[in-house]
């Protein structure tokens, strides 16, 4: 299934985030996670991470640093900050309510 | 994954990264980080660890292919078209063309007209308008020649693609339809006379003025006499397609003439009782020929329709009306002889490079 941009778009500091909080990972590594999560249902245009990974580093959620990669090669490497997790489980909490509250509306009153 | 990038492709992949500028102090460490998705993404296709989706696929065809509508231009030239219009097809719609940009050429010029009659009106300049005619007439002439010739470039190029623009696609009774609104709709678009009264009395139009305005006049018809040929000039039917553009051609340019001709009566009627002598000082100093001034002077008469000066206009009335189908048929001869000449000089050429090959 396709999922919809404007889902997907709405969501994604919620989905980067919740790599961050399983693993420090730099942009591409963080797509490709992201993109195997999906398993097809959609695909990044990989250069928008950066502008949302900017912003969540700017509002404190997630911090960076360089280091050296496993390739050998410098990367940006984001952790998810105290706030970031804070922010994580708010934005979870809020989307599953909001999930809910679809389902509750969706659902045909004589299915 | 291997550790090596072709510099090559390294200094493309760091323009590209040049092209998101934010900052100075920022740009260094943003670009290199952009830098490293990028070198990280183009490993990760050459060591095969990256899939190649159906979007990747499909991009990567796409670019390999070359560029589609350059592909779509030679694919044209090299395969001729399906659709042909027949010589009587392709003649209506150039009657079509020629009528509909006449009305188009005549209207604008006739608006920008008007205005600048209000203008002179308003400003008291009656003869910066008059010399402004010449200029204004000259370029609508030429712009109308050019826009024929665009139409049917436009209309030819559509054929060669396969595709079926109306005069194709049409039943023959619409066809008929199109040619009665063709010869109906030029008339329709009101004559010069009120502007030039409006402006008030006119200064006479210098030699240089009428020359240029003669010249432009010369020019477009010459323009459209050639447009005309070659939009209907397609083997096999070369020689009809020469006779059938000459006398359509023929037909429209005399039939603008006469109607250029006798319209300003119509107006002049309506007219001179408002503006008192004005029409008449405009008629006969400006540079409309003199059959128009005859017809005016019966129409303005004041004794009319009673008496001696009911009979003088009257016999004016009908030598003006013999001059009148005299000048018109040595007008459209002298056209049919031109035309003959420019399509016998194309049909010569056609036969030469043929005889070359």
């Amino acid at each position: 299934m396709d999922l919809n941009k404007e889902l997907t778009g709405a969501t994604s500091g919620i989905l980067i985030l919740s790599v961050l909080a399983r693993e420090a990972s730099y942009g591409y590594q963080i797509i490709k996670r992201l993109n195997d999560a999906a398993d097809g249902a959609f695909v990044w245009q990989e250069g928008t991470i950066y502008p949302i990974l900017h912003k969540l580093e700017k509002d404190e959620m997630v911090r960076s640093q360089w280091q050296e990669a496993d390739t050998g090669r410098r990367r940006k490497y984001y952790y998810i900050t105290a706030r970031g997790r804070e922010g994580l489980t708010e934005g979870s909490k809020q989307w599953g309510e909001y999930h809910k509250m679809i389902l509750r509306l969706a659902e045909l009153p004589n299915a | 994954m291997p550790n090596e990038i072709d510099p090559a492709l390294e200094e493309r992949m760091r323009a590209l990264c040049r092209r998101v500028t934010v900052s100075y102090d920022l740009d260094p460490d943003i670009q290199e980080e952009l830098y490293g998705h990028m070198e990280d993404k183009a490993l990760a296709y050459t060591d095969g660890s990256e899939r190649l989706s159906n979007e990747d696929t499909f991009i990567l065809v796409e670019k390999h292919f070359g560029d589609v509508s350059a592909l779509k231009v030679l694919m044209q030239d090299a395969h001729e078209s399906s659709v042909r219009a027949s010589f009587a097809r392709r003649l209506v719609a150039a009657l079509v063309a020629t009528s509909a940009l006449a009305v188009l050429t005549g209207v604008l010029l006739k608006s920008v007209l008007a205005g600048l009659a209000v203008w002179a009106a308003n400003a008291n300049a009656p003869s910066e308008f008059h010399a402004a005619m010449p200029f204004l007439k000259a370029a609508t002439d030429l712009s109308f020649a050019a826009l024929l010739w665009y139409v049917l470039v436009r209309w030819q190029r559509r054929l060669k693609q396969g595709q079926q623009p109306w005069f194709v696609r049409w039943s023959a009774r619409w066809m008929w339809m199109a040619v009665g609104a063709a010869l109906v709709a030029p008339p329709l678009v009101p004559g010069f006379l009120p502007l030039l009264q409006d402006a008030g009395p006119s200064a006479r139009a210098g030699a240089a003025l009428i020359v240029l305005m003669s010249s432009a006049e010369v020019l477009a018809v010459l323009l459209q006499a050639c447009a005309w040929l070659w939009w209907c000039d397609r083997p096999p039917r070369v020689a009809k397609g020469l006779l059938g553009a000459t006398v359509a051609w023929v037909t429209m340019r005399s039939h603008f003439t006469l109607f250029r001709m006798a319209a300003p009566v119509l107006v002049i009627g309506q007219n001179t009782a408002t503006y008192h002598g004005h029409a008449l000082n405009a008629l006969a100093q400006g540079s409309f020929s003199g059959v128009n001034a005859q017809w005016a002077v019966v129409w303005s008469s004041e004794v009319f329709p009673g008496g001696e000066a009911y009979f003088h206009s009257l016999a004016l009335l009908v030598s003006t009306g013999v001059a009148y189908i005299a000048v018109s048929g040595l007008l459209a001869w002298g056209l049919y002889r031109l035309t003959r000449i420019v399509s016998g000089w194309i049909a010569a050429r056609h036969v030469w490079r043929q005889a070359a090959r």
